[in-house]
């Protein structure tokens, strides 16, 4: 449905150009969920705002790359042609829902407005169908709420009212960017329950953008690995999480505190900060943090290689290769540890 | 005890909500309604809970930034309330604070050696500030050679280390944490929470570390308090609280936090509370969490449940508490 190839947005700023996005290809098939996860800088909302071609231009630019959707490239689009698919084939909901609802107008409005951009309804059916949405999304009582302003909403409340105007048509892909982050952790549990009840009622394809592996772990069928404007690993959810086969990820599920793990055992955080994207380093955009880097990671550029049933890794060393310095670093620690 | 360092009592906050013309007042927020707790020398003390609760109200009241509207709050045995001047100057010295934010929590104009020195300076304690200023760099992992640069040349993971490097600077017996890993990315983060853990080993510090997320204080806190609407709803050590904890509002905690484990994200059971927080001027009657607890009985609604003992530093305020049947447990030992 969906299809990414050799993806670049740059954005230029005074001291150079940022490969916020640097030659991404991947594709979404209809009503599968696909999580985007990597840290702040990594591209991750750069690469989502490109898919609806919302990112502004200047200073963002495009070099090169395709988003096809149903066969129609995006990045050659015409506006007019582009606001008939926003907001009606592909819709958006964000992080923070009190700056993307508008304070001065009523719920209602908001909602009608995005039902009757885009399908050919009278005021009245378009009311009904606004009920008939925050119904969906779970707002009590949707009549007598309908009337009310953004202020008057709780953030989980909000985020329902956001998501409502987001499947106002029905869209075929909704692209979720850290659409829980600012939420409490009982109400983020509540969202995510309704996106996924949403995503079996419609079928809707979904792009979940986070920061939380945790997230990604209840709600993605597949997951691709951000690092530095790059995507560096790529496979179903049980690839990801039990066969990592890129040291990025591998690092970042360690570095993760897990409720679920034994002890209150040390985290073990990967060292350094993220590479300036303006001149990222030599070779490997990870090599200045990875634990396994040799001399070869300096020199070599690695792209992502099938690593078995659609699972791709971005990476020198191979799956064995890999499992094997892991194995051998793990005993080192437990001696560490120990001594 | 001598090994008590801060005892709080019955402490009560509520702010007058003042409406109309003469700004009468109608009612209260009750941030803080009734709380007790008590942190031991040398551990951490782990304050849990949602936007709202209150908890960033109580650090305020701790460090004397508010007056509380009733209660006690003791450290080292002595009521901070009724601290003379000369007597706050020193407490201010002993409660030290690291903020959430570490891009408004630091002097944009001033250079990372003068933010640190600034507490030293103050109190006057060493002749030599600049040596003790590189020295306390070093214990945070910070280069020397940033001594003479700005806040904003840093990263998040890197500012939060100059707010802790100006918060030991005076070799304080606490150091209140609000939420202080929450804006850092997930790999910062863990060098930040070992960075706590190291510290407090060397300097025998004690935290008490307010955080809303639960997998962040597992591998930081000695004991974990639950706080919801200004109240503690469970109390307890470490391991019995992510083993046992049994007020269902720990539980629902417990349970929304998303695994980061595929299989057992779809296998584990989950408490899923139904709607919002309700408003602190307005609190429910009765256990204040009966408007969304699942196993809620009408003597909730009616009678306030006290935070009781329930085993070993393990104390409760529920009716009705989740029972953990010896089975399960023994599961979960397995696994």
């Amino acid at each position: 449905m969906l299809e990414v190839k050799n993806l670049k947005a740059y954005i230029d700023v005074d001291a150079g150009v940022v490969k916020a996005v640097d030659d991404v290809s991947f594709s979404i098939k209809a009503g599968e969920t696909v999580g985007i996860v990597g840290e702040s800088g990594s591209g991750k909302s750069v690469l989502a705002l490109s898919l609806m071609q919302l990112n502004p231009k200047p200073p963002v630019f495009y070099p090169q790359g395709e988003i096809l959707f149903e066969g129609q490239n995006l990045l050659t689009m015409k506006e007019s042609e582009l606001r008939k698919i926003r907001g009606n084939k592909i819709s958006m909901i964000f992080q923070d829902p009190m700056s993307s609802l508008n304070p001065i107008f009523r719920i209602e409005k908001q909602l009608i407005e995005a039902i009757r951009t885009h399908q050919d309804l009278s005021r009245k059916d378009a009311e009904r169908k606004a009920i008939e949405l925050l119904t969906d999304v779970g707002i009590p009582d949707p009549e007598r709420r309908m009337r009310d302003y953004p202020h008057q909403f709780s953030g989980g409340m909000r985020q329902r009212v956001m998501i409502a105007i987001a499947l106002a048509c029905r869209p075929k892909l909704l692209i979720a960017d850290e659409p829980t982050t600012a939420l409490d952790v009982t109400i983020q549990a509540q969202i995510l329950e309704l996106l996924a009840s949403i995503q079996k009622k419609y079928g809707t394809a979904i792009i979940i953008i986070t920061h939380d592996l945790g997230v990604v772990a209840k709600l993605a069928d597949r997951v691709m690995v951000m690092y530095s404007g790059r995507i560096v690993e790529e496979g179903s959810t049980a690839d990801i999480f039990y066969r990592t086969s890129m040291p990025y990820t591998w690092s970042l599920l360690r570095s993760m505190p897990n409720i679920g793990s034994a002890g209150n055992e040390r985290l073990v955080p990967i060292q350094g900060q993220p590479p300036n994207l303006i001149t990222p380093p030599k070779g490997c955009n990870f090599n200045p943090r990875c634990l396994f880097a040799g001399p070869e990671c300096l020199e070599v550029d690695p792209v992502l290689a099938e690593r078995g049933n659609g699972h791709l890794a971005a990476c020198v060393l191979s799956q064995r290769e890999f499992n094997e310095r892991k194995r051998q670093l793990e005993a080192v620690e437990r001696e560490g540890v120990r001594g | 005890m001598s090994n008590r360092l801060l005892e709080i009592r019955d402490l009560k906050m509520y702010f007058p909500i003042e409406e109309g013309m003469f700004k009468k007042t109608t009612n209260y927020v009750k941030a803080v309604n009734g709380l007790s707790l008590t942190v031991n020398k040398g551990e951490t003390l782990a304050i849990v809970g949602e936007s709202g609760c209150g908890k960033s109200t109580l650090a305020r009241t701790i460090i004397g930034l508010q007056k509380p509207t009733s209660g006690e709050i003791l450290f080292e045995g002595k009521n901070i309330l009724e601290f003379n001047h000369q007597e706050m100057h020193q407490l201010r010295r002993d409660i030290q604070m690291v903020f959430q934010d570490p891009f408004t929590s630091l002097n944009p104009r001033m250079k990372v050696g003068d933010i640190i020195a600034a507490p030293l300076k103050a109190y006057k304690t060493t002749k030599n500030v600049k040596h003790r200023v590189l020295e306390l760099m070093e214990l945070v992992g910070l280069k020397p050679e940033y001594y003479n640069r700005l806040p904003h040349e840093f990263s998040g993971g890197q500012r939060q280390r100059i707010g802790i490097a100006r918060a030991i600077a005076l070799e304080p017996k606490l150091i209140i944490c609000d939420e202080p890993v929450s804006a850092l990315d997930v790999s910062i983060q863990a060098q930040v929470i070992n960075l706590f853990k190291d510290l407090q080993k060397e300097l025998n510090l004690t935290y008490l570390f307010i955080s809303h997320d639960l997998s962040v204080v597992k591998h930081i806190a000695d004991k974990v308090a639950v706080m919801y609407l200004g109240k503690i709803m469970e109390m307890s050590e470490n391991e019995t609280f992510f083993q046992e904890a049994c007020h269902p509002y720990s539980n629902a905690l417990l349970s929304a936090i998303p695994l980061p484990d595929p299989e057992k994200e779809k296998t584990r059971e989950r408490i899923v509370l139904k709607g919002d927080l309700p408003s602190p001027a307005n609190p429910p009657a009765g256990c204040v969490f009966h408007t969304r607890c699942p196993f809620a009985q009408d003597s909730c609604r009616e009678n306030t449940p006290p935070l009781e003992k329930r085993g070993e530093e393990h104390f409760v305020s529920c009716y009705f508490p989740v029972e953990h049947k010896p089975a399960e447990k023994a599961r979960s030992v397995v696994n």
